[in-house]
């Protein structure tokens, strides 16, 4: 990688936070996206496809059959045995990454923001790690920078690489990547899409409660055999298990990346509270006790649970996120210890 | 607990009111969630009853239901019940009364009843429990009777209170019941001073009183609480009359007439023995059917003469026995025999006669009277005789030993210092005595009347114009009647006047021989005139009434007042009804002269068993419900304030709990 791929990298050319600090890709560069199936792609790549072609890497011996390059036989064979064989190596073909990002409300949706306008005058505890710096609670931009640095090792690992933003229809789209030199591409798509999702009260980002039909569609479903990879908060009502099987169905292998807020996962509300939807700006009028709280959290669990089932079912890595820890531990820990990259 | 104002209950409904305040309140703070999706599903439980949900979570509004409801109570204005008479002076009337000795229960069996507990006992184990339970400000103790008796005033002391009320026995002689209960109310009256009676009155009765009407008409004006001791309210069989007369078909025998009294519910046949002189067979039995609530009477002929005949009811189950034996005397002993000293008056002979007496006339100038005269005779009336024809030793000795009637006549020959005169006018004064009972005199004339300076035993209970016309006295305990006119000179004997006059002054001068003291009320004062020479006397029990002998003991036993004079003419008969006789002796301690008394109960005690309840009018309440209510008023006042005082303590303590609450903000 060179200096001004850094810089791209890693500068923050419109005044903005960086997505991903320069220490933390000098390890990402390092790893590589793990594919559990041989890849059939169209372009050479890195990875072994699936059919046979024309790489270093041997495959097997079949007898010659007239029509075949004769430059593949393999003469010392045919001097022993008076036969000729041909040599047969694996095609190795590049990885096509499709990442989808939802960008709906509810993953822009800061709690610390939206109270400090908000009327409550009880500050909303947010957990976070002691001595980190303030996290990002913003699950969009987490959800952002996780796409960056899964981007950046596909990029680095010379797979393809294509982007998706959703929020009830694919909103933006960035064509396939190739290529290290690329990675300033994708860093600027994501930048502008965290930039965008901050503005997103102003925007169009109502999210819808079916996740399938934003992305079960024709313009939603990947052409071609890859990895998926899907960035929500998965706060739908349905359309879950629908987008799942769909993208299995595409050939992709799926990886559900769960990302949750502390808030999320562990609330901390208490009295009697009127709770607004943020996508729908409905409210709910909620006295919130022991009981409820309980309630609730059995509730995360369970949608949890159910999301994990079926993406085992279906053969989906399955990645429950808090965004509560730091974007550098779950980029390389999480990933790496899911066996996603390495 | 008790409620003084039960319409404050009306502000209860201003706890469901805060309640639905709470539950239409809008302070739901705004708060910006990412989605609803989990906290639908957290909720959908919780939704279903979501009103109650918002209450189950509110300790504040718990608070305040519970503040509201506290003040709600302290509008009641509630009081506890304390026990009555814990503050002030209470007055304790215990009603001893004949009555009270009735069962408390019904006899199990038909035989005596001795052993069964009496209205009394419960009333007087009332008392105890009473007073062991409150140990007030000092306890006052009075028992009905002749006149209320005060046991023990402001006592604080309870062994004594209690013992005191331990001695108390019933009293068989007239109980003035509304004299104990104004007695009572004088006492606390008089504690409670300008700010009314501080106390209170507890009656402890059966609620028989003779006197109930005047007890309802006193105006009572400290609290009273009646303590009714219930007894056996009918099934008493009671011998209501006895009389005694000549067997009209057996000449020498006695006939009685009882009459029988059925109080109970059912109608019974009643067995009566007639016994005499105290023998233990009796010598005559009937028996009647008497309807519930009915009298009946019976008839009982050929009874051996005897001297005191006892009427008693055989084998009932009795709730009271005083009254099933009655005692009467015989007839016969009372038919008298004067000797008519007499030149001739038919007249008085005739009056005589009808009174029921038997004369024997007898002329002094032929007639001498010998030892069996004084015998046969029970009194001598001399009519118009000098005392010069009566001067023989003979007539001094019959006229020392026997009541003497005389009459004086201006024609015969008068003593020292007697002188005739002619009343100036002819106003008749009247002294109320025995002999001038339903008599007037009116337009009677005397022409002559004797004056005489010799009457020192006796007083003039006839005056005919301004001059005594007739003394009645006593003369060693005889009875001495003296007509200072002869009815020669007067139209008297012409007059329907005459042979009353003549038949009580028969009948008084038949008291004067030794006689049966007849029948008195228990407790009652008797005369009794002595017999001459009389030093000292006793009452001695003869037979007690049924069912009495266990309130024989060395306080009831009768004695015989006296003074340094002598014996007292007015006794107190015996406490306890029952057969008694009443020895005199002289000096030498003989016996000279032994009487039988009947003492018998107040009859009204027993009449009244089954009348209407014994109402006190209380002061303070209202009209006749009383009693109760009033007491419980003035209990309130006091107790109900203190109530308040833990309320708003409580009250207190509850807001600053919410106050905790509010400042923390916790929810349950």
């Amino acid at each position: 990688m060179n200096s001004k791929d850094r810089e791209g990298l890693t500068g923050d050319q419109k005044g903005r936070e960086p997505l991903l600090d320069p220490a933390l890709l000098e390890r990402l560069s390092r790893l590589s996206i793990v594919a559990r199936s041989r890849i059939r792609g169209t372009i050479q790549g890195k990875r072994r496809s699936r059919s046979l072609g024309s790489s270093l890497e041997f495959a097997d011996y079949r007898p010659y059959v007239p029509g075949d390059d004769i430059r593949r036989i393999d003469w010392n064979v045919y001097g022993r045995s008076g036969r000729a064989f041909v040599r047969q190596y694996w095609d190795e073909q590049e990885l096509h990454v499709h990442m989808y990002i939802d960008i709906s409300r509810s993953m822009s949706f800061d709690g610390s923001l939206s109270l400090a306008g908000g009327r409550s005058t009880r500050p909303l505890p947010l957990a976070a790690g002691a001595g980190n710096p303030p996290p990002d609670d913003n699950k969009l931009r987490y959800a952002l920078r996780l796409a960056a640095a899964v981007g950046y090792v596909a990029l680095a690992g010379e797979d393809r690489v294509s982007v998706k933003l959703f929020t009830r229809s694919i909103t933006e789209e960035l064509p396939p990547l190739r290529g290290r030199a690329s990675t300033l591409r994708l860093i600027d798509f994501l930048t502008a899409a965290a930039a965008d999702g901050e503005q997103q009260h102003a925007a169009d980002h109502d999210g819808s409660d079916d996740l399938s039909s934003a992305i079960v569609s024709a313009a939603g479903l990947p052409g071609r055999a890859g990895q998926a990879w899907l960035f929500t908060d998965g706060l739908y009502e349905h359309g879950i298990e629908r987008t799942i099987s769909a993208l299995a169905g595409a050939g992709q292998e799926v990886v559900f990346v769960h990302i949750l807020s502390p808030g999320e996962l562990r609330p901390q509300l208490q009295g009697e509270l009127k709770l607004i939807d943020s996508e729908q700006q409905t409210g709910k009028d909620v006295a919130i006790g022991a009981g409820v709280l309980q309630a609730y959290k059995r509730a995360v669990d369970d949608h949890c649970a159910a999301i994990r089932t079926y993406c085992r079912q279906r053969g989906a890595a399955y990645l429950l996120v808090d965004s509560g820890i730091p974007i550098e531990q779950a980029a390389l820990r999480l990933l790496q210890e899911s066996g996603l990259l390495r | 607990m008790i409620f003084q104002s039960l319409a404050s209950l009306w502000f209860a409904l201003s706890l469901p009111l805060i309640a639905l305040l709470y539950m239409l309140k809008r302070t739901y703070i705004d708060t910006e969630i990412s989605s609803h999706l989990l906290w639908n599903r957290a909720l959908k439980e919780q939704e279903a009853n979501r009103p109650w949900q918002k209450l189950r979570s509110s300790l504040l509004l718990l608070l305040q239901l519970l503040a509201a409801a506290l003040l709600v109570v302290a509008l009641m204005n509630p009081g506890i019940w304390q026990s009555p008479g814990a503050k002030g002076h209470v007055v304790i009337v215990l009603d001893r009364s004949a009555s009270m000795t009735g069962l408390a229960q019904p006899a199990a069996g038909g035989g005596p009843v001795a052993g069964a507990g009496t209205k009394f006992e419960l009333a007087q184990s009332a008392a105890l429990q009473w007073i062991e339970e409150h140990a007030g400000e000092g306890v006052t103790l009075i028992a009905t009777g002749q006149d209320p008796q005060l046991i023990a005033l402001r006592e604080h002391n309870q062994e004594l209170l209690l013992e005191a009320v331990k001695q108390l026995t019933p009293t068989f002689e007239e109980a003035d019941g509304a004299a104990a209960v104004s007695m009572a109310d004088a006492l606390l009256r008089e504690v409670g001073g300008q700010g009314g009676p501080s106390g209170k009155m507890i009656v402890i009765t059966d609620g028989s009183w003779p006197d109930a009407a005047a007890a309802a008409g006193l105006v009572i004006q400290s609290p009273v609480e009646i303590v009714k001791v219930n007894g056996v309210q009918s099934g008493n069989f009671a011998v209501a009359a006895f009389g005694l007369r000549a067997d009209p078909a057996q000449p020498g025998y006695e006939q009685a007439v009882i009459t029988l009294r059925n109080d109970s519910s059912k109608p019974a046949r009643m067995n009566i023995g007639i016994y005499a002189d105290g023998g233990a067979a009796p010598v005559a039995e009937a028996s009647a059917n008497v309807d519930a609530g009915e009298w009946a009477s019976v008839a009982v002929g050929g009874l051996p003469e005897a001297e005191v005949y006892k009427a008693q009811l055989e084998e009932t189950a009795d709730s009271y026995t005083a009254d099933n034996a009655l005692f009467r005397f015989s007839s016969a002993s009372k038919e008298q025999t004067a000797l008519l000293v007499t030149k001739g008056n038919l007249f008085l002979d005739k009056a005589l006669q009808l009174a029921g007496v038997r004369t024997t006339a007898a002329d002094p100038a032929v007639f001498e009277p010998q030892q069996d005269t004084k015998e046969a005779v029970d009194w001598v009336v001399i009519d118009g005789i000098g005392d010069d024809e009566l001067a023989s030793p003979q007539w001094r000795e019959l006229l020392a030993s026997k009541p003497v009637w005389r009459m004086l006549s201006p024609s015969s020959p008068l003593s020292e210092g007697d002188h005739a005169v002619q009343p100036g006018h002819s106003g008749v004064e009247l002294q109320e005595h025995e002999i001038t009972r339903f008599l007037s005199l009116a337009d009677t004339h005397i022409s002559k009347l004797v004056q005489t300076d010799a009457v020192n035993w006796g007083e003039p209970i006839v005056k005919y114009g301004g001059y005594p016309a007739v003394y009645a006295g006593k003369e060693g305990g005889k009875p001495k009647l003296l007509f200072t006119f002869d009815p020669h000179d007067s139209d008297l004997p012409l007059r329907p006047e005459f042979p009353i006059l003549a038949a009580q002054a028969a009948q008084w001068m038949s008291g004067g021989g030794v006689q049966q003291l007849g029948e008195v009320q228990a407790g009652a004062a008797i005369d009794i005139d002595y017999a001459s020479g009389t030093a000292s006397a006793s009452w001695e029990p003869v037979e007690h009434a049924p069912g009495l002998e266990r309130y024989v003991n060395a306080s009831s036993s009768p004695v015989v007042e006296s003074s340094e004079a002598g014996l007292a003419s007015s006794q107190i008969a015996p406490a306890i009804p029952g057969l008694y006789r009443f020895v005199e002796q002289d000096e030498d301690d003989n016996i000279i002269a032994s009487r039988y008394a009947a003492v018998s109960l107040d009859q009204r005690e027993l009449l009244q068993q089954s009348d209407k309840p014994l109402v006190l009018a209380s002061g303070a309440a209202e009209a006749q419900k009383g009693s109760a209510s009033s007491m419980r008023e003035s209990k309130e006042s006091q107790v109900a304030e203190s109530l308040v005082r833990w309320i708003a303590l409580l009250l207190l303590a509850v807001m600053t709990l919410e106050w905790g609450v509010f400042s923390r903000g916790r929810t349950v």
